[in-house]
């Protein structure tokens, strides 16, 4: 009995001694972890060329071909409009083209990027990568000024595909057009 | 023995992983490259340093050892387990890429066996100063070991070193020479069975020889 209760004791003060390390250690890095975390979350928002220090940043998470949705609230909403970034995939030649596309309040395209894809070089790549669709300006969800390039039908589409589904998804998170 | 060949055992004549076969899960898992390697490394050393050092000073004093030895398995562990938790914090912190690419094995260095085996077999019976020897040795013994299969499974698998973040050592232009390609497979799990596998047939092959040379000199 006395054997088992020393014991017992001894695990106790052990593992209040090393939750308390562990709590001064979690106190000093916990801040760095979120700001890390936080940094790597918003890296591909910005090569889509917003001033993200104009906006508090809020994301959700979705289910289907849009996983999730950043919210950018101007801090000075006077200048700003609420902008709201699709992070949407699809399948082109290959599977897992990830865009990125920046709709405003209007239902207008601020900017687009592509984030990922598994498209042939010299065909889907590069139309990706140096060809521009024509569509930051564009008023969702009417696309008709979208600009194919021609002999890569497959990877077109997906990018067409992409603006399709964030005008519906846009058209349903700032409560239908205007 | 001395505080240098208790220092140096681990390097060669104990090596925890060639010799013992300890650490075997991070040693296929996470040598892709020398970065990892080192990376698994500074983190063993953290944890077998201190739980060595922590162990000892434990059972050090008769009375606190007389409490603490009926229990002293779920003792090791929770001391161990607290240096790991340390080591994954500061580690997500200030390394997180590294952090990231050893995933799941940071945490798993807690069932270690290298880990727990040093803090059974050696620190609960000498000094603090002996065990962190020990462990440090052991310690960097174990990279060395984890680093030599990086560095095999790096050069053959992506004609490559990465020595730290973007400081990569190109060696493509070796296998240009040959006209073949890196072989992709020693990047592959198969490739680190395969590495180990060869280097521990290589150890074993050089004291089978060395056995026999003992014997045929005493024979004669």
């Amino acid at each position: 009995m006395k054997q088992g209760l020393t014991s017992g004791l001894v695990l106790l003060i052990l593992g209040i001694i090393c939750g308390l390390t562990l709590s001064v250690v979690n106190f000093l890095t916990a801040p760095i972890i979120m700001q890390n975390e936080q940094a790597k979350k918003y890296e591909s928002l910005n090569d889509l060329g917003i001033e993200m220090s104009q906006y508090t940043i809020t994301d959700s998470s979705l289910s289907g071909a849009i996983d999730t949705v950043y919210l950018l609230t101007p801090i000075d909403s006077q200048t700003n409009p609420i902008i709201r970034v699709y992070s949407v995939t699809t399948t082109g030649f290959s599977e897992g083209l990830n865009m990125m596309i920046a709709v405003d309040e209007n239902m207008i395209v601020v900017a687009y990027v592509t984030v990922s894809h598994q498209e042939s070089p010299g065909y889907g790549k590069d139309t990706l990568e140096t060809h521009d669709f024509n569509m930051v300006g564009a008023v969702l969800p009417d696309t008709t000024q979208f600009e194919a390039k021609a002999k890569t039908t497959v990877t077109c589409d997906a990018v067409l595909l992409c603006f399709d589904l964030v005008a519906i998804q846009a058209t349903l998170d700032f409560g239908g057009e205007n | 023995m001395t505080a240098k060949e208790n220092f140096f055992k681990g390097f060669v004549k104990e090596n925890p992983l060639f010799i013992s076969a300890l650490g075997m899960c991070p040693a296929l898992a996470i040598t892709k490259s020398i970065e990892n390697a080192i990376g698994m490394g500074i983190a063993v050393l953290f944890v077998l340093v201190f739980s060595n050092l922590l162990v000892s000073l434990i059972t050090m004093n008769p009375k606190i050892r007389e409490k603490v030895m009926p229990v002293r398995i779920p003792v090791y562990i929770v001391l161990i387990a607290s240096l790991v938790v340390i080591v994954e914090m500061v580690m997500e912190a200030f390394l997180p890429d590294l952090f990231e690419t050893l995933g799941v094995f940071i945490p798993l260095i807690v069932v270690n066996c290298i880990i727990f085996g040093r803090a059974e077999a050696y620190a609960g019976d000498h000094k603090p100063l002996e065990s962190v020897v020990d462990g440090a040795g052991m310690a960097l013994g174990f990279t060395g070991a984890i680093m030599i299969i990086s560095l095999i499974r790096e050069v053959l698998g992506a004609g490559s070193i990465t020595i730290w973040g973007n400081i990569k050592l190109d060696l493509t232009f070796i296998f240009d020479f040959l006209g073949i390609e890196p072989i992709s497979m020693f990047l592959q799990p198969v490739g680190a069975f395969f590495t180990l596998g060869f280097i521990l047939a290589a150890i074993a092959a050089i004291q089978n020889a060395k056995k026999n040379k003992t014997s045929k000199e005493v024979s004669k």
